[in-house]
C-alpha cells in the first residue's frame, strides 16, 4: 500500500484535530512520526524513505525547507550556478555540516534513470549512507555522508557538473531519525 | 598564401587548463578576441591572478598536479561541465601529450595547439632527428638508439668525448647529461636510463656530440590548417642554468642575416615536412668555433620566451594560436613579418640565488612592477599573493625593448632596479649581475657561460 500525499495531509490533520500526542505509521516505503506541539505542518516528504519527527525541526531548518518547497528549483539552480561560477563553496547554515565533493564529475541523485534517488531533504543519513555519484568519464564514485544526521539542504542539481570541493549537500547533525 | 575563410568554425569559450602567468597571458587573448575565459584551477589556485580575471572558474581538484592540472578525465569533464569549446594548454603540464589532443578530439573540443602527430614526431627525439636529416638539416653528430652501455660506450668512442648522453623521450633541457671520460659512462648511462624510465615511461637513450662552445637559437614559427607555415625569427637562449633558460633575447646579436636566413628556413622546411600546425619552436645549436647550427629539437607548444617575438614582430602569438584553432588562415604572409628593434626577457623566479638557488615560496608582501616605455611585465603576482609550494618558481617575465639591443638592456637594467618585491627572495639581483657583465655586453657568451662564469662570480659575491 502507498500513500499519496493528500492521504498523508489528511493523517496529520486527523493526529492534530484528535486528542492524540503522537502517531507512529509504517507502510510500504513511509515511516510516519507524528508530534503534536507545531504551529502548521510545514513538511510532507512522503517520498522520503524516512519522514523526520516534525518537532524536532528548528526554527532555522523550518524556514530553510519552507523555503525549499517554496522556491524549489529556483534556490537549488541558484545555488549549482554560484558554486560553478565563482568556484566557491556553498555558503553554510550555521550549524549544518557540508558533505563535499572529492572530485570534480557530473553530479547523480540517483542510482540509475527512474530509481528513486539516494537522499531527499529530510532522510536520515549515516557516515556510511551513499548520498550521490560522482562520474568522471564513465567511471562513478559513490559519495558517502561520512557524518550522521539529517539532509537539510540538496546544494547541487543532478546531472550538472560539480567541482572539486563544491558543497553538494547541507546535513543537520542534530536531525534523528 | 593558401586561403579557405568559409570554414572558420568560431570558439566563444576557451578553458585554460594551466596556471601561473601564461594563464593570465591566454585570458588577455581571450579578451582581445571577444572570448569567454574559463580558468582551470587546483585548490592551491582558487586565489590566484588567473581566477579573478578569468569570466568563470572550476576547481579541479586538490593541488599535486597529477590530481588536478594533469589529469585528462578531469580537464575534458570540465571542458565539458563548462560549456567550453576549446582547451588551451598553455606550456608545461600537458602541453605537449598527444593524449590531451586525442580526448579533445573524442570530445569534439578543439585543442589549441598543434595536431597530435606533430606532437608524436618531434616528442621523439630520434625521430624528431631523423626528420631534420630528412630535410637535409645537419643534425649534432650521434647515434641512434644505444642498446647496452657495451654499444654505449664504442659510440662514444667513435664520436669522442665528451658526449651527451640524451633521452629519445627528453628534452626541454630535461633527461640529458654530459659525459667527459669513460670512467664517468657507466654509471651516467645507468642512472639516467632508471631516471628517463621513470620521468617519461621511456628509457630509450642516445648519444650526441657535446658542443662546447655552442648557443642556443631558436626560431619562432606558426603555420595554419591550410599549409601556410612563416617564421617570425630567432631567439637567443644561450644564457642558461642546469639547461634551463633564464634570459632571452631576439634577434640573437650574433646572428648575421645570412644566417638568420638559413636557419629560419631550415625551422620552416621542418615544419612543412611534418605539416605543422599553431605556433611551435625549432631549436638549433650554433657551434661558435666554425660557425655551423645543427637541428637539436622542436618545441610543439607556446613557450615562455614567446613575448620577445611579439614584441619585435608585433605578432599576437597566442591570438594567432586560437584563430589558428578556429580554422582561420594565417593573417600575416613572410613578407608581412619584419623584425624591429630588440627585445630582452628576463625570467623572475622566487629563488634565492645566494643559497644556491633554493626555491623560497611564501606571502609576497608588497609587489611593485616597474613600468614605462619599453617595459612588459608577464605575471600572476600581486601584494599578498601566498606562492604555492606544488608548482615551478617563475614570479614574472619583465621584457624589455627598444630600437636597439642596447637600449633594450638600458629599459631592462631601470626595470630591474624599480622592481619592487618583498616577502620572498627572488632572482633580480642574479639577472641585474649578468645585465652589467661585459660579455654578456659584447654578446660573449655561450650556453656553459653562468655556470662556468656567472654562477663562480657569485660565489665570490657577499
Amino acid at each position: 500500500m502507498k500513500l499519496t500525499e493528500e492521504e498523508i495531509v489528511e493523517i496529520l490533520r486527523f493526529v492534530d484535530e484528535s486528542s492524540l500526542d503522537e502517531l507512529c505509521l509504517e507502510v510500504e516505503g513511509l515511516k510516519l512520526i507524528a508530534r503534536k506541539g507545531l504551529d502548521k505542518i510545514s513538511d510532507l516528504r512522503s517520498k522520503s524513505d524516512l519522514a523526520e519527527p516534525i518537532n524536532s525541526i528548528s526554527f532555522r531548518e523550518s524556514t530553510l525547507i519552507k523555503d525549499h518547497q517554496e522556491d524549489k528549483f529556483t534556490s537549488i539552480n541558484n545555488s549549482t550556478q554560484k558554486a560553478s561560477f565563482d568556484g566557491k563553496t556553498y555558503v553554510e547554515e550555521d550549524g549544518f555540516i557540508p558533505i563535499k565533493a572529492p572530485r570534480l564529475g557530473i553530479f547523480y541523485r540517483y542510482p540509475e534513470p527512474g530509481s528513486p534517488p539516494f537522499v531527499e531533504i529530510g532522510t536520515h543519513v549515516t557516515e556510511e549512507t551513499t548520498v550521490c555519484l560522482i562520474e568522471l568519464m564513465k567511471l562513478f564514485t559513490a559519495v558517502k555522508a561520512s557524518v550522521k544526521g539529517r539532509i537539510a539542504k540538496i546544494c547541487s542539481e543532478n546531472a550538472q557538473m560539480v567541482e572539486y570541493q563544491q558543497t553538494l549537500f547541507l546535513i543537520d547533525p542534530k536531525g534523528k531519525p | 598564401m593558401k586561403r579557405d575563410p568559409s570554414n572558420v568554425d568560431n570558439i566563444s569559450r576557451i578553458l585554460i587548463v594551466n596556471r601561473g602567468e601564461i594563464a593570465v597571458r591566454i585570458i588577455n587573448a581571450c579578451r582581445a578576441l571577444g572570448m569567454e575565459s574559463v580558468v582551470a584551477v587546483s585548490e592551491a589556485d582558487r586565489e590566484s591572478l588567473p581566477a579573478k580575471l578569468a569570466d568563470r572558474v572550476v576547481c579541479i581538484g586538490p593541488p599535486p598536479a597529477l590530481e588536478s592540472y594533469l589529469n585528462i578525465d578531469i580537464l575534458i569533464t570540465a571542458a565539458l561541465g563548462t560549456g567550453s569549446d576549446a582547451i588551451h594548454p598553455g606550456y608545461g603540464f600537458l602541453a605537449e601529450q598527444p593524449e590531451l589532443v586525442r580526448a579533445c578530439e573524442d570530445y569534439n573540443i578543439k585543442f589549441i595547439g598543434p595536431t597530435q602527430n606533430n606532437i608524436q614526431q618531434m616528442g621523439n627525439k630520434l625521430f624528431a632527428r631523423k626528420i631534420a636529416k630528412d630535410c637535409g638539416i645537419r643534425t649534432i653528430p650521434g647515434s641512434e638508439k644505444v642498446k647496452n652501455f657495451k654499444e654505449g660506450l664504442k659510440l662514444a668512442d667513435e664520436i669522442g668525448f665528451p658526449v651527451f648522453i640524451k633521452a629519445a623521450a627528453g628534452g626541454g633541457g630535461r633527461g640529458m647529461k654530459v659525459v667527459y671520460d669513460h670512467g664517468d659512462l657507466r654509471a651516467a648511462f645507468d642512472t639516467l636510463s632508471a631516471e628517463v624510465r621513470t620521468a617519461f615511461g621511456d628509457g630509450t637513450l642516445y648519444l650526441e656530440r657535446y658542443i662546447p662552445n655552442a648557443r642556443h637559437i631558436e626560431v619562432q614559427i606558426v603555420g595554419d590548417h591550410f599549409g601556410n607555415i612563416i617564421h617570425l625569427g630567432e631567439r637567443d637562449c644561450s644564457i642558461q642554468r642546469h639547461y634551463q633558460k633564464i634570459i632571452e633575447e631576439a634577434p640573437s646579436p650574433v646572428v648575421s642575416e645570412e644566417l638568420r636566413k638559413k636557419i629560419c628556413q631550415a625551422a620552416v622546411k621542418i615544419a612543412k615536412k611534418i605539416k605543422y600546425r599553431s605556433a611551435g619552436t625549432v631549436e638549433f645549436l650554433l657551434d661558435q668555433d666554425n660557425g655551423q647550427f645543427y637541428f637539436l629539437e622542436m618545441n610543439t607548444r607556446i613557450q615562455v620566451e614567446h613575448p620577445i617575438t611579439e614584441e619585435i614582430t608585433g605578432v599576437d602569438l597566442v591570438q594567432e594560436q586560437i584563430r589558428i584553432a578556429e580554422l582561420q588562415p594565417l593573417r600575416y604572409s613572410q613578407t608581412d613579418i619584419n623584425l624591429n628593434g630588440n627585445a630582452i626577457e628576463c625570467r623572475i623566479n622566487a629563488e634565492s640565488p645566494f643559497k644556491g638557488f633554493e626555491p623560497c615560496p611564501g606571502r609576497i608582501e608588497i609587489w611593485a612592477p616597474p613600468e614605462g616605455l619599453g617595459i612588459r611585465v608577464d605575471s600572476h603576482c600581486y601584494t599578498g599573493y601566498s606562492i604555492p609550494v606544488y608548482y615551478d618558481s617563475l614570479l614574472a617575465k619583465v621584457i624589455a625593448s627598444g630600437a636597439s639591443r642596447l637600449q633594450a638592456i638600458e629599459r631592462m637594467r631601470r626595470a630591474l632596479d624599480q622592481f619592487i618585491i618583498s616577502g620572498v627572495d627572488t632572482t633580480i639581483s642574479f639577472h641585474q649581475l649578468m645585465l652589467k657583465h661585459p660579455d654578456f655586453m659584447n654578446g660573449r657568451i655561450n650556453t656553459k657561460w653562468v655556470e662556468e662564469t656567472v654562477l663562480n662570480k657569485l660565489k665570490e659575491s657577499p
